[in-house]
C-alpha cells in the first residue's frame, strides 16, 4: 500500500466554496466583491475545468430578451417543471439575469455578437432563443477572473464531510488526492456548489459529478428535497462516442430523429415542436421507442450546409472535431448519421434552500445544481445567478461572525472515517461496487419509464451493496480513495432518488405506469429526505404553497399526465383501471 | 479515452496533470514526461489538449469500436 502522508493542512475562510464550476465561481467572484476578506474555493479536480460548466455547450437559456412577455415566460417555465417549482425562485432569476449577463460579459466570457454588435439570438430546443459563447472559454474566463478578484482556488481536494457543531456547519474536510494530505477548512460560511451526478455514465460532468455534496450534506443531517425529479434535465447523446452536448444546437439547427425504421417519431410524440420539445419530453419517447422495439435511435443532420456545420464548429468545437476524428465529417457536411442514446438520469437530490439560498443548518448555503430541484437553480443561468446570490448573502452573514473553533477530537474521527478505506488490506474494489451500481439503476424502465416494483428491486439491489460492500471497499492510494468515497455517494444518491420516487405516487416529475396521473389534488408537494438522529432515512412530503404564486395549474384535480395521453392517442397503450397497459 | 503524448515535443510543465479533473495522470513526477496512469478514467474533457501550451504535444485518441459504429 502506497504510503499515505500524515500531514494535515488547515485553512480557514469566512466563506468557504466547495465547487468550481459556473455557480461556485459566481458564489466566490461575489463573495469577494461583497467585500468578503477570505474567500476560498476548493475543487476536487481543478476550479474551472471541473464538472458539467466544463462542458458548458456553448448555450445559455433562460435568459431573457427585450420584448419578452414575462408572464408568458414565467408560465413556460412553471408548467415545464410541472408547478412544482417555486415561482417566486422563477421571477427572481428572469429578473436579476439580464444585469448578470452583462456583468458576466465584464468578467471577460464573449458572448457571441453578430456583425452590429449585438448578442445574436440563437434558435435551440424550446420556444425560447438562447445567447451562445464559445464554450470551453467560460469557465476560462470566470475561474481567471475569481482569481484576479483574490479568490483563493485550492485544487486537487476532494470534500469528504462537512463539519457540524451543534447545528451549525462550520466548514468542511477533504483529502488532497496527490499525496492524500488531510485538510480541514474552517469556515464561518459555506456554499455547497458541487453540482449534480450522472453516475458516471455519458454526460458532461460525468466521472467528476458524483453527488459527493449531497451525499456530505446528508450525513450532516441537511434536508434534501426533489430526488424524484431525476429526470427534468435527463439527456441525449450520441450513444457511442462520448462527445459531450451540443445536441440543442443541432436541433435549434433544424437536425432530426429517427428511429430504427426511419420514421422521424418525435413528429407523433410532440408534434408542435418536434425534436425541440423539452427535454424530459424528448427523452420520454426515446424510452417508449425503446419498449416498443424502435431502437436505435439516430441523429440525422446529413442535409447541414457546411456553413451551418461552420457554425457548429464554432460554438462546440469538440464535438465538430471529434466527427472529424471518426471520420463522418466529408466535404463540410456530416455525412453519417449518428446512433443517439439517453445518458443515465441525472441524480439530484438537491439540498433545500430557502430565500436567501440558505440551507436546513445554519452557516450552509448551496446554489447551482447542488440546491433542490424547486428553488429554480439548474441550467446555466439559473446557476449563475442562484451562485451569486449564495456568494453575496454568505458574505454577508460572515461578516457579522467570529471564526469558529474545531473541536480537536473531531478533527480526528473526520480523518479516521476519511481515510478508512485505505486501512483495509484487501476487500472489494471502487469500480466492481459501479458497475453493480449502474446495473441497478440505469435501465431505463427502473427511473425513466417507472413502476414501483421495479423500483423495489432497484433499491433492494441497492441496499444489498450498502450493507455488503461498502463496509468493505478498499483502496491503496489517494487516487482509489477518491474513488472509493464517489462510490459511496454515488449508493447514497441512487437509494434516496429511489425512495423519493416511490414516495410520488403520480406521474409528475417521472413517468409512472402504475401512477398515470398528474395528482394536483393530493401531490402539489415537495417531497423531503432528511438523516434522522437514529441514523435511518426519513422522507416526508410539504406542500406546495400554491395558492400564494401567480399561476396555479388549470386542472386542480386528477388528469392523465399528457404524455400517457398522447401515447393513447397515438395507439401504443391503453389504460386499464388506472394502470397502463402496453399494446 | 487515453491522451497520447508526443514525448519530444512535451516541455515536462506539467499543466496538463494539474488541470485533469480526474487525475488520469496520477503519479507522474515534476519536469518529466507524464505518465497515463488512468486511462480508461479519460473523459474526453479536452483539458490537457487545450491547455498544453506546445503545439501537438499532446492529443486524445478515439478508440476504434467507436469508429466502427457509423457505418
Amino acid at each position: 500500500m502506497r504510503s499515505i502522508s500524515r500531514e494535515v493542512v488547515h485553512k480557514q475562510a469566512d466563506v468557504l466554496v466547495i465547487g468550481g464550476g459556473i455557480s461556485g465561481t459566481l458564489a466566490a467572484i461575489k463573495a469577494r466583491e461583497a467585500g468578503c476578506e477570505n474567500v476560498i474555493q476548493v475543487d476536487k479536480g481543478h476550479v474551472g475545468k471541473s464538472g458539467c460548466s466544463a462542458f458548458a455547450a456553448g448555450v445559455l437559456q433562460q435568459v431573457p430578451f427585450p420584448g419578452d412577455d414575462f408572464k408568458e415566460r414565467l408560465l413556460s417555465e412553471t408548467a415545464y417543471l410541472q408547478y412544482i417549482v417555486r415561482q417566486d425562485r422563477v421571477i427572481r432569476h428572469f429578473e436579476e439575469i439580464g444585469d448578470l449577463i452583462d456583468q458576466i460579459e465584464g468578467y471577460g466570457v464573449q458572448i457571441i455578437r453578430d456583425k452590429k454588435a449585438k448578442r445574436v439570438k440563437q434558435k435551440g430546443r424550446g420556444r425560447y432563443p438562447m445567447l451562445t459563447f464559445p464554450g470551453p472559454q467560460l469557465m476560462n474566463a470566470l475561474a481567471k477572473t475569481a482569481r484576479k478578484k483574490g479568490v483563493q482556488q485550492v485544487n486537487k481536494v476532494m470534500i469528504t464531510d462537512l463539519i457540524r457543531s451543534g447545528d451549525y456547519i462550520i466548514g468542511a474536510v477533504g483529502f488532497e488526492t496527490t499525496h492524500g494530505v488531510f485538510h480541514v477548512f474552517k469556515a464561518k460560511t459555506t456554499i455547497m456548489a458541487t453540482g449534480l451526478t450522472y453516475y458516471k455514465s455519458i454526460c458532461p460532468g460525468h466521472r467528476n459529478c458524483t453527488g459527493d455534496g449531497y451525499a456530505a450534506a446528508y450525513r450532516a443531517g441537511v434536508a434534501l428535497s426533489g430526488g424524484e425529479s431525476n429526470d427534468n434535465l435527463g439527456h441525449a447523446f450520441p450513444s457511442k462516442y462520448d462527445v459531450g452536448p451540443g445536441m440543442s444546437l443541432f436541433v435549434g439547427e433544424g437536425g432530426k430523429f429517427i428511429n430504427n425504421r426511419g420514421e422521424r417519431f418525435m413528429e407523433r410524440y410532440y408534434p408542435t415542436r418536434k425534436e425541440r420539445a423539452p427535454l424530459n419530453y424528448l427523452t420520454l419517447a426515446f424510452a417508449m421507442e425503446a419498449k416498443r422495439g424502435n431502437t436505435p435511435i439516430y441523429m440525422d443532420i446529413r442535409h447541414f450546409s457546411p456553413r451551418q456545420v461552420d457554425r457548429l464548429r464554432r460554438a462546440i468545437p469538440l464535438v465538430i472535431r471529434g466527427f472529424e476524428s471518426v471520420g463522418i465529417v466529408r466535404k463540410g457536411r456530416i455525412a453519417e448519421k449518428i446512433e443517439w442514446g439517453l445518458t443515465a438520469y441525472l441524480g439530484r437530490t438537491g439540498i433545500r434552500v430557502n430565500d436567501q439560498l440558505q440551507s436546513s443548518l445554519a452557516g450552509l448555503y448551496a446554489c447551482g445544481e447542488a440546491a433542490a430541484m424547486e428553488a429554480y437553480t439548474a441550467g446555466l443561468a439559473p446557476a449563475a445567478s442562484s451562485g451569486g446570490q449564495a456568494g453575496t448573502y454568505a458574505a454577508k452573514q460572515a461578516r457579522g461572525m467570529y471564526m469558529p473553533k474545531i473541536p480537536p477530537r473531531l478533527v480526528k474521527e473526520l480523518r479516521e472515517r476519511t481515510y478508512q478505506p485505505l486501512t483495509r488490506s484487501d476487500g472489494v474494489e471502487p469500480d466492481q461496487v459501479l458497475l453493480s451500481l449502474q446495473e441497478a439503476i440505469m435501465p431505463y424502465d427502473v427511473l425513466k419509464i417507472r413502476h414501483e416494483k421495479r423500483m423495489r428491486k432497484a433499491l433492494a439491489k441497492i441496499e444489498t451493496l450498502r450493507e455488503d460492500q461498502l463496509a468493505i471497499l478498499h483502496a491503496y492510494d489517494p487516487h482509489y480513495l477518491r474513488m472509493a468515497h464517489e462510490v459511496r455517494s454515488l449508493t447514497l444518491i441512487a437509494e434516496i432518488t429511489l425512495r423519493s420516487a416511490i414516495l410520488r405516487k403520480e406521474s409528475r416529475l417521472g413517468i409512472r405506469e402504475d401512477y398515470p396521473y398528474i395528482d394536483n389534488q393530493k401531490w402539489l408537494k415537495w417531497t423531503e429526505v432528511e438523516n434522522d438522529p437514529n441514523g435511518k432515512m426519513a422522507t416526508r412530503t410539504e406542500q406546495v404553497p400554491i395558492a400564494s404564486y401567480p399561476l396555479q395549474p388549470r386542472q386542480m384535480g386528477r388528469h392523465l399526465h399528457r404524455r400517457w395521453q398522447i401515447a393513447e392517442d397515438m395507439g401504443i397503450i391503453s389504460v386499464h383501471k388506472g394502470k397502463i397497459h402496453w399494446r | 479515452m487515453p491522451p497520447v503524448i508526443d514525448e519530444e515535443k512535451c516541455t515536462g510543465c506539467g499543466v496538463c496533470v494539474e488541470h485533469c479533473p480526474q487525475d488520469v495522470f496520477f503519479g507522474s513526477e515534476k519536469k518529466k514526461v507524464p505518465v497515463i496512469t488512468f486511462p480508461e478514467e479519460c473523459w474526453h474533457c479536452y483539458a490537457c489538449v487545450l491547455d498544453c501550451p506546445a503545439p501537438d504535444a499532446i492529443r486524445i485518441r478515439t478508440p476504434v469500436p467507436m469508429l466502427l459504429c457509423y457505418k
